[in-house]
């Protein structure tokens, strides 16, 4: 009967978001991250998963809710959602809509861009050859490409960090935040995409580099991109305006070419993709209605990715992946606010000057959504504990980079003996510690 | 017909198989393997887990912890699944312009993708698009739309309309359902005699035995049926008789099937001791053996050595405990089911009512945990699904209507892509040695339905159009059937007819399946109930 109180652990779950305490609960900052960012779904997803309770010490199989059978014959969800991300990621790179934005925004990008692979990309290789104690790079290759890349860009969402009084430079600013890192997610895709198969596995199973084959996996992967955008292309002139025939094209896109892309052992989400950048690229009226479509079905699609990640994810990751999980995001929340306050005020050159002070700069500690994504198609690809436990690390940093700077704040607000700091729905304002 | 879009999609459809066998061929994948298990008795394949697929291997991860490699079957589902979708609702598109429902267009997609197809167009060694280990691992995506088809037929079953139409449904089911059984029950037992159960079993163990396949016979598809009157928006006495006949049936089907079983594998038990009291099982007769003995077939080689093992571990249970311990798994299979499927329905009507947001979710959600549920307790997604729509539209109406509005909107991709997966699963390489008895087997169901059906619907006075184009409804066979004649095969593999029995099963499930749409939309047509066209 486990699999009855599963379902009343989610419809239980969903019940509690909605009613009147967590309205209430909502009112604080904090609790309107833990509600809204997925954090609950992953929750969720940990307990019904195959590795939560043998963390607690129940190492019982009937405690399991979610055997790791039926976890098994999930992938192809699991594909789907990937895909999913991916096309929506490519959906945003409309040439257009590239080709109008700024300069700064570019110049921030390659900033932030160098300063992650060369600062995580260090993290990432010390710490994973500390924690698995490895002896060469290729075996920890993979883990330290997805620390790397997932550390590019920030998440695009700055309503929360928005100030009352915002003047025109904080839209600018805010716009800067947005794009950039909508870009810095599309770099990490391509990152990870390019430099995954860089290390391959051999007949016997080592670990092997084979630059040579990545190259012509990557450029195979954009062929078939292509091909399937040209078949998507005309399948979303066929479905015209009805929903479930855009639903039946879009779903057999996305797990279509995220099939592709793991059949031929490369990231799902960076083979979608290229197909996303290339059917919104495509001549033709008929794409508009359909990203309003896919858009709609993002936060379904969003939470029930969240909820896969938590049954995948291998929380027994000991002590030295818990500090490698701190040290990434205290490099988060102590370095790249404030690099990217000195790069946006170098980059733009348009007056008046960016503000030097917003929170908006904040955002830059959040990790961008997409590195979830991208640990999860790494699991796929190699269902490892290894990967698994690199998956919690990715949540954990990206909890603590959500959580500590409000707590930072708080814990400053109190030295200040300032308790009125934040606004009633936690919304910072003007002359808050950033 | 337009020839223009028509040759467009055949082409898209050709491009989207290019693109899919390219990218297999490419991946390196081992396909001889694979394929090779399309050799096997159907029920052994589906039986194995797609964790045991040999393409996987053992790998160690950077912690030096092994681990296994996902298979190739499983990393290939999602190219498979894709192909099915796109390429089932473009051939659904190309056959709805000719006049046929497009639910027909998705079966032949399902056929020609799937690795009986395959084996015949590319030989065992060559790169086709979905491949039996594949095939397994779809399952769950698959129980996951058999669950909201489930639900909607449920939803469409309202107590008011079979409390009024009591009279016409129960008569006509009863007459439909015995002729049904009578006329495929006597052919079977012609077919049975003279093999080894006859012979040990007697006349009575036959006519058990044959009234089994013949309860698999009488089974016809809801999902087909719902599938249609959502496609042709078709509502009227024909339509809603149709439909609440058919998911009775689902239900009286298990009950009948359950009690024939129990009786003709305790007769089969019973002939299998009496078998094993005349052949040498001490020690018993190697395979070498009976190829030089000219009374032993190999077939009775193998019993004979299952049964020496059998009796020598104490296996061989008697007939009254293998009796009790078959009747009371189906009954709980049913009763399970049923409690399974209130619990659910009243789950989701409480959800709906305390807070409705995020329905798509909850309903995708519920209806994988439904699947879920039902694998993991062995019960049935179909009757889970069936009784939680039920008791929605019926104790829950206002509720329930924002529910069934959502799966309406969920509907195409899962018609699509359940219909498609049942196509997978024909393999017309075993109607080769018995097409004679599939075509008899095939027209005799068909008239029996017919003159069950006519008959029914006289006696209750049913009205035409509708009396006369009903029995067209009950022609479409899909998963449930598929389902039961695995169990058939698994309860009487080891003996020599079983083989036969199931090849003639299969492929007349196959036929049914193609022709049963194209027949009932026929008759939905004839009997005027067709609101729009389906395309």
């Amino acid at each position: 009967m486990d699999i009855f109180l599963a379902i009343l652990i989610v419809i239980g779950l969903g019940l509690l978001s909605s009613g009147r305490v967590t309205y209430r609960l909502r009112r604080s900052r904090l609790m309107v991250v833990l509600l809204s960012g997925g954090w609950l779904a992953i929750f969720v997803g940990m307990l019904l998963g195959p590795n939560f309770f043998p963390l607690i010490g129940v190492t019982e199989a009937e405690t399991t809710l979610i055997s790791p059978r039926a976890l098994l014959e999930s992938t192809p969800l699991l594909m789907m959602g990937l895909g999913w991300i991916g096309v929506m990621v490519g959906l945003q790179l409309r040439w257009e809509v590239v080709r109008s934005l700024s300069a700064g925004i570019w110049k921030v990008l390659l900033a932030d861009a160098s300063l992650s692979i060369l600062l995580f990309g260090g993290i990432a290789l010390v710490g994973i050859h500390l924690w698995t104690d490895a002896d060469a790079l290729a075996p920890i290759w993979p883990g330290v490409l997805l620390l790397t890349a997932g550390s590019i860009g920030w998440s695009m969402e700055t309503r929360s960090l928005r100030m009352a009084n915002a003047t025109e430079t904080d839209a600018r600013l805010d716009t800067l935040i947005r794009a950039t890192g909508a870009l810095g997610g599309v770099l990490a895709v391509t990152v990870l995409g390019l430099g995954y198969k860089i290390v391959t596995r051999d007949a016997d199973g080592a670990f092997v580099f084979d630059l040579t084959g990545a190259i012509g996996r990557a450029a195979l992967i954009g062929v078939l991109a292509v091909l399937v955008a040209l078949l998507g292309r005309f399948a979303i002139g066929l479905a015209g305006k009805d929903r479930g025939h855009q639903l039946v094209v879009f779903l057999g896109i996305v797990v279509f070419v995220a099939g592709i892309a793991t059949q031929l052992d490369l990231p799902p989400v960076f083979a979608a993709m290229l197909t996303g950048v290339i059917l919104v690229n495509l001549k033709g009226n008929s794409i508009e209605g359909f990203e309003k479509f896919i858009v709609k079905a993002e936060f379904t699609v969003a939470t029930m990715f969240a909820l896969l990640a938590g049954i995948l994810l291998d929380p027994r990751i000991g002590l030295p992946g818990l500090a490698l999980a701190l040290v990434i995001a205290l490099a988060r929340i102590l370095v790249k606010p404030a690099f990217t306050r000195w790069a946006a005020r170098r980059s733009d050159e348009q007056e008046p000057r960016l503000p030097d002070d917003s929170p908006l700069y904040l955002g830059a500690a959040r990790q961008h959504p997409i590195f979830l994504a991208l640990a999860v198609s790494v699991v796929l690809l190699e269902p490892s504990a290894f990967n698994a436990r690199l998956l919690t690390i990715v949540i954990l940093s990206g909890l603590l980079c959500e959580l500590l700077p409000i707590f930072a704040r708080r814990a400053g607000s109190r030295a200040l003996g300032d308790e009125n700091s934040t606004d009633p729905r936690g919304a910072p304002t003007q002359g808050a510690p950033a | 017909m337009k020839v223009r879009p028509t040759l467009t999609k055949l082409g898209a459809i050709a491009a989207l198989v290019a693109v899919a066998i390219l990218a297999r061929m490419l991946a390196g994948t081992p396909t001889q393997v694979e394929l090779s298990a399309s050799g096997d008795p159907p029920s052994q394949a589906s039986s194995e887990s797609p964790a045991s697929e040999p393409a996987s291997r053992l790998l160690t991860d950077a912690l030096g912890l092994t681990f296994e490699s996902p298979s190739a079957g499983l990393l290939e589902t999602g190219t498979g699944l894709g192909v099915l979708l796109l390429g089932a609702w473009l051939l659904g598109k190309v056959l709805a312009s000719v006049g046929f429902s497009k639910i027909t267009g998705y079966l032949i997609f399902g056929i020609l993708a799937g690795p009986g197809v395959g084996a015949w167009i590319v030989g065992k060694d060559g790169t086709w698009l979905l491949t039996k280990p594949q095939q397994e691992n779809l399952q769950l995506v698959n129980d996951l739309a058999i669950a909201l088809i489930a639900l909607t037929a449920g939803g469409e079953i309202k107590l008011s309309f079979v409390r009024k139409a009591f009279r016409s449904i129960s008569l006509i089911l009863a007459f439909e359902f015995t002729l049904v059984l009578l006329v495929v029950g006597a052919l079977m037992t012609v077919l049975l005699n003279g093999t080894v159960i006859a012979e040990y079993g007697g006349l009575v163990t036959v006519m058990l035995v044959a009234s089994v396949i013949a309860v698999v016979a009488t089974a016809n598809s809801p999902a087909v049926v719902m599938a249609l009157l959502s496609e042709t928006r078709a509502d009227g006495p024909m339509a809603r008789t149709a439909l609440s006949i058919t998911v009775c049936k689902d239900l009286l089907l298990i009950i009948v099937f359950a009690v024939t079983l129990t009786l003709a594998s305790t007769a089969a038990t019973n002939a299998k001791q009496t078998l094993a009291e005349d052949l040498p099982t001490d020690p018993p007769p190697t395979l070498a053996e009976a190829e030089a003995s000219d009374e032993l077939t190999a077939q009775e080689v193998l019993l004979a050595q299952e049964v020496a093992e059998e009796l020598e571990s104490g296996e061989l249970k008697s007939s009254s405990s293998k009796q009790s311990s078959i009747a009371s798994k189906l009954t709980r299979q049913l009763g399970g089911s049923m409690l399974a499927g209130v619990l659910v329905g009243g789950l989701l009507a409480f959800y709906v009512r305390k807070v409705k947001s995020f329905l798509p979710i909850v309903l995708v959600l519920g209806s994988f945990a439904v699947a879920l549920i039902s694998k993991e307790l062995g019960l049935k997604t179909l009757i889970v699904g069936l009784t939680a729509g039920l008791v929605m539209s019926n104790l829950f109406q206002t509720i329930a209507e924002d529910v069934f509005h959502t799966i309406e909107e969920l509907s195409v991709p899962v018609y699509a892509l359940f219909f498609a997966v049942a196509g997978t699963k024909v393999d017309p390489g075993v109607l080769g040695g018995v097409w004679i008895f599939v075509v008899l087997l095939v027209t005799l169901r068909l008239g029996a339905i017919w003159g069950g059906t006519a008959l029914g619907c006289k006696v209750s006075g049913m009205e035409p159009p509708a009396s006369r184009w009903i029995w067209t409804a009950f022609v479409p066979q899909a998963g449930v059937s598929l389902a039961l004649a695995i169990v058939v095969y698994e309860q009487f593999y080891e003996f020599k007819f079983a083989d036969d029995v199931f090849n003639i099963l299969l492929s007349a499930i196959a036929i049914n399946e193609l022709i049963g749409p194209i027949l009932f939309k026929l008759g939905l047509v004839r009997a005027g109930e067709v609101r729009s066209k389906g395309d």
